[in-house]
């Protein structure tokens, strides 16, 4: 099997991690063990977004974490998603060095068989 | 900055900090959060019973259905970090969710199988927050 093409779109984007920080009831900062993982760039699909970004899923700090998508994510197409995957696992240093799970669509209803009319 | 007032059921995705899984989510039940009622009616209480809010927090079960995968691992029972994020609004950057320590209580090791169903195979799960870590939420913005 030839290798797998690897894409470069750095020159439309650029992707970043940002850790995980919410505020409780009480207003005091809850650090989480996971970064937010935003695309920014002046391209399309995110010309339509505040500051030209878009988060596209999380990522946890653990050592082997993969990119855990989300639904926006599906802004881009399948070799942009596979980019931004590899740059997110990049920087975040220690990182699986495989992309994460993207599950095949349940498989096409078979035709049925021909039948041998004769 | 306009974000979406309203938004559809669809795009809800379910993260695993841990277990790192892709799972195709078919449906969840909304996260709920329970605070106790403390009575302080007193003899001189005239009318009506009073009431002041508890301060500690319970989270029901989420449950969640899955398509089964056959060749994914189920996820595990270790506390983890577990984010249920919200479909991303037209004109937002960043989606409404929710995020705290949790651990899986129920699941099904195996699917159901019905000859009366074409639908696919699916699993069901109970995710539990453990109020260590969290539960906080993000609005969208």
């Amino acid at each position: 099997m030839p290798p797998k093409t690897e894409y470069d779109f750095s020159h439309l984007y650029e992707v970043k991690l940002e850790p995980h920080v919410d505020l409780d009831d009480h207003g005091q900062e809850v650090h989480y063990d996971q970064y937010r993982v935003f695309v920014q760039g002046e391209a399309p699909p995110l010309l339509d977004r505040p500051n030209h970004r878009l988060q596209v899923g999380w990522i946890s700090m653990r050592a082997g974490a993969k990119l855990m998508r989300i639904q926006a994510l599906y802004n881009f197409h399948a070799p942009q998603r596979s980019w931004i995957d590899r740059e997110a696992r990049r920087q975040h240093g220690n990182a699986s060095t495989e992309e994460s799970d993207e599950l095949p669509p349940p498989g096409m209803a078979r035709l049925p068989e021909e039948v041998d009319g004769t | 900055m306009s974000v979406q007032a309203y938004d559809t059921q669809l795009g809800f995705a379910l993260t695993l900090g841990t277990d790192a899984l892709s799972l195709r989510v078919k449906s969840t039940t909304p996260l709920h959060e329970i605070l106790q009622k403390i009575k302080t009616t007193y003899q001189g209480t005239t009318a009506k019973n009073t009431y002041i809010v508890g301060e500690l927090a319970d989270y029901n079960g989420v449950t969640v259905v899955i398509q089964n995968s056959p060749g994914l691992a189920n996820p595990t029972s270790a506390a983890q970090t577990v984010t249920l994020t919200g479909p991303t609004a037209t004109g937002a950057s960043v989606p409404e969710s929710i995020t705290g320590s949790a651990f899986v209580i129920e699941k099904d090791m195996f699917p159901g199988f019905d000859i009366a169903s074409e639908d696919l195979q699916q699993k069901v799960f109970v995710i539990q927050y453990d109020g260590v870590t969290g539960p906080t939420r993000t609005t969208s913005s």
